[in-house]
Parts: C-alpha cells; sequence; structure tokens
C-alpha cells in the first residue's frame, strides 16, 4: 500500500510492510479454490484489509460470493498493483489490458467482486470497460443484459424515441464484442 | 465461453443470462455514459428513466464527466453583439464538440434575439427579451453567461451602456435566471466606466 512507497529504498523501511510482502493469505473461492497471496497484495482490497486487521482471518479467508475463476482474474489485478517499482504508466496500462480482452459476462463477475471486495481501482475500470462497451447497443440489447423488461407501451416508447431520434443514431449490432 | 460464469447471483453455464448487478453498481455504469446513450437508455425502463431524468442523476454526471473532460474549465462564455460572436474562454469548435460535458451555451443572433443552446442534448431555449427603453441610445451591450452554484442557476447577463444627457455616461445590469426563465434588472449599479473589460 502506500505505506511502502514513503520508504523507497535505505535503511527506513517500514518493518510492518517487510512484513506484509512476506507474509501470505490464502483466499478461498465460492467454489473451495485455495489461491495464496502476499498481505501486501491481498490489502489493497479495504474488505480483506479489514479482515486482516481484525485479525477473523486466521489464515485461510473464505470469499463465498467470488468464483474461483473470478477471483483468479482479481488476484492477477492485485499482485500487479502491489508489484515493487510498477510506474503509475505500467499500471495504467495492465489496467487497459487487463478488462479489454473480457467478455460482458466476465465484466460483470468482476464488477461484482470488485465491489465486494472494495477494490476501488478495479471497480473504477471496470465501470468505465461496462460503460463503453453498452454506450452504442441497443435498448433491446440492454434490456436483456441487465435483465429488464420494458413497462412501456409501443407507443410511449416510440413517442420517447421521436424526442431524441438522433439518438438512435449509430446502433451497433447486439452480438456481443 | 467462461464454464467458471457460475456466480451466486444467477448460476449459469454459459455467458446468458448475465448475473443481475445491484442498483448502486448500475448506477454507476449509468453516470459513465455519454449523454447521447442516455436519452437512449431512457426507452430501457420506467425505472431507468426516472433515474436518468432525476435531477441529483444529472448532478452526479456532470459531476463524473467534467473530472474526465479536458473542457473541465469551460464554465463561462463572454461575447459582444457589437463584435463578431467572440467566445471568451474557448473556441466555438469545441464547443460543438464538446457533447460531454452537460453545460449549456448562449449563442446570439443578428437580430439580438437571446437563445440558450445545450449542445448535449440539442435543445435550445430562446430568451425573453429583457425589457430595454427603447428612447434610449445603447451603444455597447455585452453579454455574459455562466453557471450559479449558490443557487444551481444559469444565469445570462447583459451589461448595458448608454449615454444619457450628451457625455455622462450610464451603465445598466440586466440578469436571465434559466430557472425563473425572466430577467432581473439589478439597481444601483456604479455609473460609468470600462465595461468593455467587464468579464
Amino acid at each position: 500500500m502506500a505505506r511502502k512507497n514513503r520508504n523507497p529504498v535505505g535503511k527506513n523501511v517500514d518493518p510492518e510492510a517487510q512484513k506484509k510482502k512476506t507474509r501470505t493469505l490464502t483466499l478461498k473461492s465460492s467454489d473451495g479454490q485455495e489461491f495464496s497471496i502476499s498481505e501486501s497484495a491481498a490489502v489493497l482490497s479495504i474488505a480483506i484489509e479489514n479482515m486482516v486487521e481484525d485479525d477473523c482471518a486466521g489464515g485461510v479467508i473464505p470469499l463465498p460470493l467470488v468464483d474461483g475463476g473470478t477471483l483468479a482474474r482479481v488476484i492477477t489485478y492485485l499482485n500487479k498493483h502491489a508489484e515493487d517499482g510498477a510506474s503509475d504508466e505500467e499500471k495504467r496500462k495492465f489496467d487497459e489490458e487487463f478488462v479489454s480482452g473480457m467478455e460482458m459476462g466476465v465484466l460483470f463477475d468482476v464488477v461484482l467482486a470488485a465491489n465486494y471486495l472494495d477494490i476501488r481501482g478495479l471497480l473504477r475500470e471496470v465501470r468505465r470497460r461496462i460503460a463503453d462497451r453498452m454506450k452504442n447497443k441497443s435498448v433491446e440489447w440492454v434490456r436483456k443484459t441487465f435483465h429488464i423488461e420494458s413497462d412501456f407501451t409501443p407507443e410511449e416508447e416510440e413517442q420517447m424515441k421521436k424526442e431524441f431520434a438522433w439518438a438512435w443514431e449509430g446502433v451497433d449490432s447486439d452480438v456481443d464484442d | 465461453m467462461e464454464n467458471e460464469l457460475n456466480t451466486i447471483v444467477a448460476p449459469a453455464q454459459d455467458s446468458w443470462p448475465l448475473p443481475n448487478l445491484p442498483e448502486e453498481i448500475i448506477m454507476q455504469i449509468l453516470l459513465r455514459l455519454p449523454v447521447k446513450s442516455l436519452l437512449k437508455f431512457r426507452c430501457v425502463s420506467q425505472s431507468w428513466r426516472f433515474l436518468i431524468s432525476s435531477y441529483n442523476f444529472a448532478k452526479a454526471h456532470i459531476e463524473v464527466s467534467t473530472k474526465n473532460s479536458k473542457y473541465a474549465d469551460d464554465r463561462l462564455i463572454f461575447g459582444s453583439r457589437d463584435l463578431p460572436v467572440d467566445l471568451y474562454t474557448c473556441s466555438l469548435r469545441s464547443i460543438v464538440e464538446d457533447v460531454s460535458s452537460g453545460s449549456i451555451y448562449p449563442m446570439i443572433d443578428e437580430i439580438s434575439t437571446l437563445i440558450l443552446w445545450n449542445p448535449t442534448t440539442r435543445k435550445h431555449r430562446v430568451l425573453p427579451e429583457s425589457d430595454k427603453d427603447l428612447n434610449l441610445e445603447y451603444f455597447g451591450i455585452s453579454i455574459g453567461f455562466g453557471y450559479d452554484e449558490l443557487n444551481d442557476d444559469y444565469k445570462v447577463v447583459e451589461l448595458l451602456s448608454l449615454e444619457r444627457d450628451m457625455n455622462v455616461l450610464e451603465a445598466q445590469v440586466k440578469v436571465y435566471s434559466l430557472r425563473n426563465d425572466s430577467w432581473k434588472t439589478l439597481s444601483n449599479w456604479p455609473c460609468g466606466g470600462t465595461i468593455d473589460e467587464c468579464g
């Protein structure tokens, strides 16, 4: 976390930060998969940090709301952001590539996990990515993706469409990219 | 794809259906959409329309988009009717291209009608005439436009300079409030001076 940045090199290394780097935690997914992660990476999640601080970690931290596949992705993100010497520019590039290949379903899983684990940077990145993917989609695609049924009459819908007809220009195909 | 896509909310073997997202996350995603998409997605459902049209959402949306926009400071524009339309803080081009800031811009046409134009929603409003005394000779009219944060209102300021009794210079200031759709004349404005430099 921020603490290690305050002590770049040299004598004044924070012993607590050092300990976090070498100490490992085990995260357990909803489907029982276990992952090892350094404490310094794990506590980039505010939720995990709180669990560690309250000392209810006890070695294995169960995360019943995150499945193994999603947790593996989240851990990749955390490791990168806890990496010593990774510049901001490097992290920014990593973030972009990290989300760019994800399909909508994966983005949804990751946004839920980032929200639950309270990982602000990841949450921001994924939200932006989802918005970017949906901005040119059709209304029907959005309804299907977000499980929403229309409660407008066809006339009402037509009327609203007429009001801002230009907003319907350039709608993508409904096939997820 | 993803066989691992079995979240608690909506266990699924395939990519569809996707898990349900809580409302808070959906709102946070919508806040990052351009206005064009939001106008389209008002049609998704009554509750989306209600959310997107709400005052708080609009305010939050401006906050989010001005943070990301390089036009974040283009809040005040200043021009004069006597000169070619000259905008003080940014070029006309950037206004036309800027569809993300949610701001409103004044346009001034040749017959002295003031029009407020919101390039984001492409809506406009023709302002009522401010009550000028037609018997007086106005020789300088300057228009300012800005956002009044205190009252959460957009305002147009009209500075009129006129000559009364030969050489006595007088200034009049009229303020239009978008919220009230009406003009107010500010009284007791100090006389004369360098109106051209008012910004």
